[in-house]
């Protein structure tokens, strides 16, 4: 292998390729990546933890082709520190090992035998499905934050999807247990999407990371052998699928309406963030009291400290106190776009409903926290 | 680069008949349980059913040349995956279990079949061990389960009723010289070392190293001077092997069955194998020196230093005690 290429275009893609390669050193070989030099063609680099994949193409001049293994950490911090000038890595010298040199600076590095790295998926010549890449960011960032990270009910680590064809929309949903997402869209009703699927949070995290960095308009999309396809112009992702069922969701969500309430989403949210510094656990819960004269908000306990606060709402009905993770409200008021939040409450045994004002598709919905006896009520 | 069909296992007829069988009829489990003294192939037959099954030829024993068969020599399969105790632990975590449910949660990247070995499996820990139990009972579709353990007793019985059992026995003779030659050790077929490695291939190479060589003839040498009290081993400072661990371990080894031929020898009955020969015929002309009891002494120093040694004793203060208790008993 012969090529040579610009810094500032591979540190870019290396970026990306260092953040999928493995960290865990369960197989050590997924802490590097796949780089394949073509003539005339450029170069395809491929980094994998086996769930998600990235296939990257970039430019290069190739004046000798080859595919060979490099370790993805070493070879970005090193790539990261060379000068904005024409990177040169051959191989051949010496068996096994790689030079790369650039201005004054020269390295060498050991690479792999290609062979045996995982193999790299094919992606679809053509995508079924092209999405705005607004949209889908927006979807992330609405729905990311509330799919699990725990280990220990692993079909919640992911974005679940499905398609209703009679209402017309496009389904998903993500849930720890404790809070969930649901969003109804009408916008990717046309999605070609046979079964549920569910997508890994990890592989979306990257997705997120790469569309909030790279500046496309477009990603392609396909569903595909128990995979997912994105492709961001010369960026594509592959991320599998997961096997198993995702948990019934509905059954959280009450059947009968609550009655509402609407706040100023950035009064609730500064409101939340002052009382919540008097916190000793980042698991407490805030105490949402509703009076006629207002909402007040309520944390701490008679031994550490009490901190409250009162905010203007529409409420008329009788006093009423809800308990919620403050930090699981912070998260979903900050994923509503809407000026005013709409919150719908049942009672204090189920969960509270939250909404952008007038916004049908998605809703927010957290699991309340028990009430320990107060002696200020 | 290993040769064409090293990769098959040596001198487990047993074991391999029903990995055959188990792959002609397609009738594979979904866990097992391997289960057999150290170093005697249980490893070997993991990773070779694991190419069984994922063999790119569907072939009867697996070709050992696609793809497939290649990444799981290498051990870079991204579908055969091993589960150890992490590094500086004693046990595999119950973690590494989630992890490996929450893996287990997506299809086999691109081998026909999933292979997890546990290994060892006596070293899962208890909440571990627990958890292991809902996928040990009905493993996801494409999965396969290798528990590989020395110790299938100190399992959970509720482990160990999860699993198909597949027995592992000590190596014969014909079959650890097999071993050696396929490694390219060379050893003849009179070498006591056959016989001090009780039938275990990673043991025999372990005495059959190079390295130790050297120190092997220097034990063997003070062992004998000892024994035979020709001349009691003057040292001033303490010999080299008796300050590494490996060596250390090998020599208390030796000692120990030394010392069990020489009781051997003083009982005088015949059909008992003495394994170090040429030593006791040294000894043998002076038996008495020792008496059986103390000889048994003897015996219960050298365990009690391999169990000081395995708990991190010093290996020269082991040394430097032992010395002084077999010079009392045999000197």
């Amino acid at each position: 292998m012969d090529i040579q290429v610009q810094q500032p275009i591979f540190a870019k893609v290396l970026n990306y390729i260092q953040s999928i390669s493995d960290k865990k050193s369960t197989m050590p070989i997924l802490s590097y990546f796949l780089m394949e030099a073509q003539e005339n063609e450029g170069l395809k680099l491929f980094a994998t933890d086996l769930n998600v994949g990235l296939i990257i193409k970039t430019e290069a001049h190739v004046s000798e082709s080859g595919t060979i293994l490099l370790p993805s950490k070493k070879l970005f911090s090193i790539v990261h520190e060379l000068p904005e000038k024409i990177i040169h890595i051959s191989t051949g010298e010496k068996e096994g090992w790689c030079n790369i040199t650039c201005e004054k600076s020269r390295f060498r590095l050991p690479h792999l035998d290609a062979s045996s790295f995982p193999k790299v998926p094919v992606l679809p010549e053509e995508f079924s499905n092209t999405l705005p890449s607004e949209l889908l960011l927006s979807i992330l960032e609405k729905t990311l934050f509330a799919a699990a990270n725990e280990e220990t009910r692993y079909n919640l680590n992911c974005i679940f999807m499905r398609k209703y064809p009679e209402e017309e929309i496009m389904r998903i949903v993500a849930t720890d247990g404790h809070r969930l997402v649901q969003m109804d869209l009408s916008a990717l009703k046309d999605l070609t999407l046979d079964d549920s699927i569910m997508i890994p949070k990890r592989g979306m995290t990257e997705l997120k990371r790469i569309l909030s960095d790279a500046k496309v308009s477009l990603v392609g999309f396909e569903v595909k052998d128990k995979n997912a396809y994105f492709q961001m112009e010369n960026v594509g992702m592959v991320v599998r699928l997961m096997e198993g069922d995702y948990p019934d969701y509905q059954q959280v969500i009450p059947k009968t309406r609550g009655r509402l309430i609407h706040i100023n989403r950035w009064d609730l949210i500064t409101g939340l963030r002052r009382v919540s510094r008097i916190a000793n656990d980042v698991d407490e819960g805030a105490k949402f009291a509703f009076r006629k004269d207002g909402l007040i908000l309520k944390m701490g306990d008679a031994n550490t400290g009490i901190a409250q606060e009162v905010i203007e709402t529409s409420y008329e009905g009788d006093p009423i106190t809800f308990a919620f993770n403050y930090r699981y409200c912070l998260d979903i008021l900050g994923a509503i776009e809407e000026e005013e939040v709409e919150i719908e409450l049942l009672d204090e045994d189920n969960p509270g409903i939250f909404r952008g004002k007038g916004n049908a598709e998605v809703f927010y919905l957290i699991m309340p926290m028990r009430i320990e006896e107060d002696e200020n009520e | 680069m290993t040769d064409q069909g090293s990769f098959i296992p040596i001198g487990q007829p047993l074991a391999f008949r029903i990995i055959e069988k188990m792959i002609s009829t397609d009738r594979v489990g979904g866990s097992y349980l391997f289960s057999g003294p150290p170093g005697v192939g249980k490893k070997t037959a993991a990773r070779f059913l694991a190419m069984a099954v994922n063999c790119e030829t569907s072939t009867f024993p697996p070709c050992g040349q696609c793809v497939a068969c290649r990444k799981i020599l290498s051990g870079n399969h991204p579908d055969v995956w091993s589960l150890s105790p992490r590094e500086k632990k004693q046990t595999i975590a119950i973690e590494q279990i989630r992890e490996l449910q929450g893996g287990l949660s997506f299809p086999p990247y691109e081998g026909k079949r999933r292979v997890v070995l546990i290994d060892p499996a006596e070293r899962l820990g208890l909440e571990a061990a627990n958890a292991l139990l809902v996928t040990l009972e009905s493993p996801p579709a494409h999965t396969l389960l290798i528990l590989i353990t020395t110790a299938p007793y100190s399992l959970l019985t509720t482990i160990r009723s999860r699993c198909q059992l597949l027995r592992f026995t000590p190596l014969s003779k014909d079959a650890l010289l097999e071993i050696a030659h396929r490694a390219g050790v060379r050893v003849t077929p009179d070498d006591p070392m056959l016989e001090l490695c009780q039938g275990s291939a990673t043991r025999l190479m372990t005495l059959l190293q190079t390295e130790t060589e050297e120190s092997r003839t220097e034990i063997n040498a003070f062992l004998s001077a000892l024994l035979t009290g020709s001349r009691s081993p003057d040292l001033i400072e303490t010999p080299k092997w008796a300050k590494q661990r490996g060596t250390m371990e090998i020599f208390l080894e030796r000692a120990l069955w030394l010392t069990r031929d020489w009781i051997v020898s003083l009982e005088e009955r015949a059909g008992r194998e003495v394994v170090n020969k040429e030593l006791i015929r040294d000894v043998n002309t002076d038996r008495s020196r020792a008496s059986r009891a103390s000889l048994l002494n003897l015996m219960d120093a050298l365990f009690q230093s391999m169990e000081d040694l395995k708990r991190n004793a010093a290996p020269e203060l082991i040394f430097d005690t032992l010395r002084m208790q077999m010079e009392a008993i045999v000197g």
